[in-house]
């Protein structure tokens, strides 16, 4: 990025980029108050941005980490296909196709909407939004056992879902017939839609009151902002090249392990990643796309460069992805992607693996490593009404240098997202939360031990049943340690039968039955620990032991600690 | 020059020679609709299968004329115009909008591969009727190729719904929409290569009735319409005057669905007087849990060819013909499913609908029905790629197999079953040039049944030899018991599916078949039954039983031991 002169003062240009990053937070608000989906309004699974009129992101909302610097791709798509004649005021294009602008999977649906001042394309808003259903071959629309991408929903291909301010009306006739749950699914696109109209009115008050130049130079101010504050973090960062692998446990079509590896270089101007020997794209939905991965690399490096700074274009200037096209991170149309965020996931981590033990101040030991995810669906007990629950679950994650890992937190790439409060969860889904608490589980023992996992159980009130898919990635390879801190606990998941007979545990499932009265398990294992356990003080394997964090017997032959 | 008469006139009396010529005219729009839509078709199953038809309709959605390749689309066409007649009004639409509807619980009718494309045609700025076609898309995406399967238990799993919606406006394709639609199916260019022909088809009709409205005037276009339905339903009750009047009922199952449903037991009740001809299914098993599901349109539909056939054979369907006819079922059935129950193999429920009202008639009306046929459409969907491009094709296609003898005639060996009426094979030629496959037997199925002094037809054996790695999902109905005889007649034989594994695996037999992975060599055996016969085998004259035989239609041992014929052996002809 070439230096600007700005013509504005420092005060007034401060108080437009205060404001672009208000315009952010406003349009987040906005969609939580409106949406239809308690995996919106209360799990935040959404993120709101704006772009200048090149793409480049100015300010990003986010519930999910993982969302981070998405929005770029949504928006140069966009760019892409309609170019700034193709595109006028009223106009907001849709996507949500995983090999381009959407990037995720098929349920995390993106409008962008051009915003103009007297003519003059000045930004963009985009919104990204997890919506529950999205049609295809399972309710809840991802799945663990999906081949091909036609079976996971409903493509939206970058297309104009309103134009002139107008729905196409055929498209939300389109939509409607073919979810599961229509209204949620068209009240999410009316709450996306919604928060985009209100950046454009903002913007537009803004523009009004300091002139379009105006607002155009503040832009470029935070985004070279943006850009000093990455290369001042790089200059930080030691310098060299940097290798972690790890295995994924496998795609859920065959049960064949999945090895997986990154180079991460660091010099005095770039910080590169090179995912060069990545495995090829495979059967299963566990496949993720080259705009997931680079989100995904946008999250770790903001955790490592600056987690304070503000998330713009600049930030990301250092960064430098380096991979073929057609891996399990860059997978090509039509590989299922519908539960890519199991391998995002990996990608981000082994980034983190890679440098945690040379940029400890900042990176903790492995966390639990998956987002948990399950889509349940019942029919309510007391309307009897079909459900479909989708959350994400917490874990365990990694001890730090300096200290203990945080327990029951949700994994790396959700951030700022929240659990489904347990009352909610009873009220609005018809089935009963039996337990909710730390898995005191073996696992994540060190000189500072990993944050504690959690169970999660579901006990199913409906005399018509049910059924659960869940996808929990490092059922069969836990999470790192460091310096001799152990590995985490195991994820997984298992069905306990009225009678008390207890099923196997697995890592994945795809629409299992349940029964009335089965208790559905979600077990989701410690982060890994840091240092030898050895040298854990007695006072604290006390501490958690009295807190029930760990066994007894634990105490005893990990930490040596006789009670 | 003659001078033309004023299009907006009216006028009361009309020569009955130019209403002849306007009568003819109209079911000729339908017919160049269809010979446009096959010409300019991608997909064999269109071009070479026939599997679609065209329409005319007045602007009240009366069927006027219509042109088939499936007979089981007859009839089923105006349920869509009454949809977009019921969604849009006369007042929301414009010359050339195009709608689109595959809704099985609406106007679609059937299941979500078949779509329905809707134009009003209008004339001085007024909608004086509809153009609309339904045809067969090979991919509509889905969670299988091909989009039609055994184990689907949700719509949502069988491709992309389109609820009645514009696809083009005044002319236009939406833009949006056809992108979604490229997005969403396996096979973009022929896919959007069937919509663009059907659409294509549809504004040849508006160019015909606009020639046609100027030739003759609006006012005798629209006498010669009503004259079609007035002659139709006159037609109707003379030829309901012939048949035997009372009540017939009949009960027999729709076969298993694979997913756990059925037996579902059938019932039905027909009552014929003068006025009325009407088929009551109460009593019929709810909706199954599979794809078999029937909806209620898809029935009507069958209830019409069921009513043409049997009441008015030689004449051509319009609204006219239908007034007769009442259907009467309650919501919720396995004929009337309702959303969100799968329905993409429902022909095989639609055909037991029109199975059992056959078995109800059959004796009543002898010179008109015949015994059971095969009864199904038979259909796979075989993924395979194309030889030289290696891109993905998917071959589709229905089998024919043995039809029911009559009281005075042997039935008709490798014909389609009622439902798909004017559709042809697949030519074996076709086949192996746009798929990988080698046929390696298309032949009659000489196995014991169907034998009667006049015997069932001949069900065919079309067996595949894989040139690549593939799958086939197979829905082969009726693979339990045969089809039904009449006095003394031997039952049919059932429909299957057999696949031999070249790496000598215990081969997979069954009336249906959900992605079954195949190999390089391996076989597929598609395999449909022979139909039931009429009167005893023994009363079969012996010239006729070996004539069977030196034409390879029976065994040797089959004219000794069920036609009771002794010494065929030497006989002219005969091998031993």
């Amino acid at each position: 990025m070439t230096a600007t002169r700005f013509q504005l003062d420092p005060f007034t240009a401060e108080v437009i980029k205060e404001g672009l990053k208000a315009v952010g937070e406003e349009m987040f608000i906005a969609m939580a108050r409106t949406s239809m989906s308690p995996i919106i309004y209360e799990v935040l699974d959404y993120a709101t941005g704006l772009t200048d009129a090149d793409a480049n992101l100015l300010t990003q909302g986010n519930g999910v980490a993982g969302f981070i610097g998405v929005l770029t791709y949504s928006v140069t798509s966009v760019l892409d296909k309609f170019g700034r004649e193709g595109l006028a005021p009223g106009d907001i294009v849709m996507t949500n196709d995983p090999y381009s602008g959407g990037g995720t999977h098929l349920s995390d649906v993106c409008l962008v909407m051009p915003i103009f001042h007297r003519g003059e394309l000045v930004a963009f808003a985009a919104n990204k939004a997890h919506w529950t259903e999205v049609g295809g071959m399972a309710p809840g629309s991802w799945t663990t056992d999906s081949t091909e991408v036609f079976q996971e929903g409903l493509q939206f291909p970058c297309i104009k879902a309103f134009v002139n301010d107008e729905p196409l009306p055929q498209l939300v006739d389109l939509i409607r017939a073919n979810v599961r749950t229509p209204d949620m699914s068209i009240g999410d696109f009316y709450a996306q839609a919604a928060s985009l109209r209100l950046a454009g009115k903002r913007i537009g008050e803004m523009c009004d009151k300091y002139g379009s130049e105006a607002i155009k130079e503040a832009m470029a101010w935070l985004l070279e902002d943006g850009e000093k504050r990455a290369r001042a973090a790089l200059a930080k960062l030691p310098k060299g090249t940097f290798i972690a692998e790890d295995v994924i446990d496998d795609d859920g079509i065959s049960d064949e392990p999945i090895p997986v590896k990154v180079s991460v270089t660091i010099t005095d101007d770039e910080f590169i990643v090179d995912f060069s020997e990545m495995p090829p794209q495979v059967a299963g939905p566990i496949n993720s796309s080259r705009t997931g991965t680079n989100s995904g690399l946008r999250c770790v490096w903001t955790a490592i460069a600056n987690p304070q700074a503000p998330v713009n274009e600049g930030i990301f200037a250092p960064l430098r992805l380096v991979v073929p096209d057609g891996t399990i991170i860059t997978a090509q149309r039509p590989a299922p992607t519908s539960t890519y965020w199991e391998t995002l996931l990996y990608s981000l981590d082994l980034v983190w693996k890679a440098l945690a033990p040379v940029v400890p101040e900042r990176l903790s030991a492995g966390h639990y490593n998956t987002v948990g995810a399950s889509i349940t669906t019942t029919h309510h007990v007391d309307s009897d009404i079909f459900k479909i629950l989708v959350e994400p679950n917490m874990g365990g994650w990694g001890a730090c240098s300096d200290r203990d890992g945080e327990s029951g937190l949700f994994c790396s790439m959700n951030g700022e997202t929240f659990n489904l409060p347990v009352e909610v969860t009873e009220q609005a889904y018809g089935l009963r939360v039996d337990e909710y608490a730390f898995n005191p589980e073996p696992g994540g023992e060190g000189r500072f031990r990993g944050g504690r996992g959690v169970v999660r159980s579901y006990e199913i009130l409906s005399d018509r049943g049910g059924a659960v898919t869940i996808t929990l990635g490092r059922h069969k390879n836990p999470c790192w340690g460091v310096d001799g801190g152990h590995k985490g606990g195991r994820n997984y998941t298992q069905v306990v039968k009225a009678d008390g007979h207890a099923g196997e545990p697995t890592g994945k499932t795809a629409r299992l039955p349940l029964a009335k009265g089965d208790v559905l398990r979600i077990v989701c294992g410690a982060g890994g620990g840091w240092g030898d356990p050895a040298e854990r003080p007695r006072e604290k394997v006390l501490a958690d032991l009295r807190a029930g964090l760990i066994s007894p017997r634990a105490a005893k032959e990990v930490y040596g600690v006789e009670t | 020059m003659a001078s033309r008469p004023d299009p907006t006139a009216t006028v009361t009396a009309f020569d009955p020679f130019t209403l002849e010529i306007v009568k003819q005219r109209l079911r000729v729009i339908a017919e160049e609709m269809f010979i446009a839509q096959g010409r300019s078709s991608m997909s064999p199953i269109i071009y070479e299968v026939l599997d679609y038809a065209c329409a005319i309709t007045d602007a009240g959605a009366r069927l006027v004329a219509q042109a088939n390749g499936v007979a089981g689309f007859l009839g089923a066409l105006t349920f869509a115009v009454d949809d977009v007649l019921a969604k849009f009004g006369l007042d929301g639409l414009e010359p050339g909008d195009v709608v689109a509807t595959n809704i099985p619980y609406q106007g679609g009718g059937s299941h979500l591969s078949d779509v329905t494309t809707v134009m009003p045609l209008f004339f001085e700025g007024e909608i004086r009727a509809f153009a609309v076609n339904k045809a067969h898309w090979t991919e509509i995406g889905g969670k299988d190729p091909g989009s039609m399967t055994n184990d689907s238990v949700d719509i949502f799993q069988e491709g992309v719904q389109l609820p009645c919606i514009k696809l083009f406006e005044r002319g236009e394709p939406v833009a949006a929409l056809i992108d979604i639609l490229e997005a969403n199916v396996r096979t973009p260019d022929s896919t959007l290569g069937d919509l663009y022909a059907q659409a294509a088809a549809l504004p040849d009709a508006q160019r015909r009735l606009d020639e046609l409205c100027c030739d003759v005037g609006v006012a005798a276009v629209d006498r010669a319409i009503s004259d079609i339905f007035d002659e139709g339903e006159r037609r109707a009750r003379a030829a309901l005057a012939t048949i035997p009047k009372g009540t017939f009922r009949a009960r027999d199952e729709v076969e298993d669905d694979g997913m756990g449903t059925g037996p579902t037991p059938v019932e039905v009740e027909i009552t014929i007087t003068d006025e009325r001809f009407t088929i009551d299914f109460s009593g019929t098993g709810p909706q199954a849990r599979g794809s078999i599901n029937c909806t209620r349109v898809a029935l009507m539909a069958g209830m019409r060819i069921m009513f043409m056939a049997l009441a008015t054979p030689q004449v051509s369907a319009n609204d006219g013909v239908f007034r007769l006819l009442e259907v009467i079922c309650p919501s919720g059935t396995i004929f009337t499913a309702q959303r969100p129950a799968p329905t993409s193999t429902y022909w095989e429920t639609r055909l037991v609908a029109g199975d059992v009202v056959w078995q109800a008639l059959a004796k009543a009306l002898p010179d008109r029905l015949t015994a059971g046929q095969y009864l199904s459409v038979c259909s796979q969907v075989m993924r395979t790629r194309h030889p030289e491009s290696g891109e993905l094709a998917l071959l589709v296609e229905p089998n024919a197999g043995g039809w029911g003898a009559g009281s005075d005639k042997d039935g008709e060996s490798g014909l389609f079953c009622m439902s798909n009426g004017k559709t042809y094979v697949l030519s074996t030629e076709v086949a192996e040039t746009r798929y990988d496959v080698e046929v390696e037997r298309y032949g009659f199925d000489v196995i014991p049944g169907g034998e009667g002094r006049h015997r069932g037809g001949r069900g065919l054996e079309r067996s595949y030899r894989m040139r690549s790695e593939g799958s086939v999902t197979a829905s082969f109905g009726r693979s339990v018991k045969g089809a039904w005889a009449v006095a003394g007649g031997r039952a049919g034989t059932p429909n299957y599916v057999e696949v031999r594994f070249a790496d000598g695996r215990p081969p997979v037999k069954a009336g249906k078949v959900t992605r079954v992975p195949l190999e390089r060599g391996d076989l597929v055996r598609l395999v449909t039954g022979t139909g039931g016969g009429w009167g005893d085998p023994l009363e079969r004259p012996r010239e006729r039983v070996l004539a069977d035989l030196r034409a390879g239609l029976i065994s040797s041992a089959d004219a000794e031991r069920v036609y009771g014929q002794k010494d065929v052996y030497g006989q002219k002809g005969v091998e031993p």
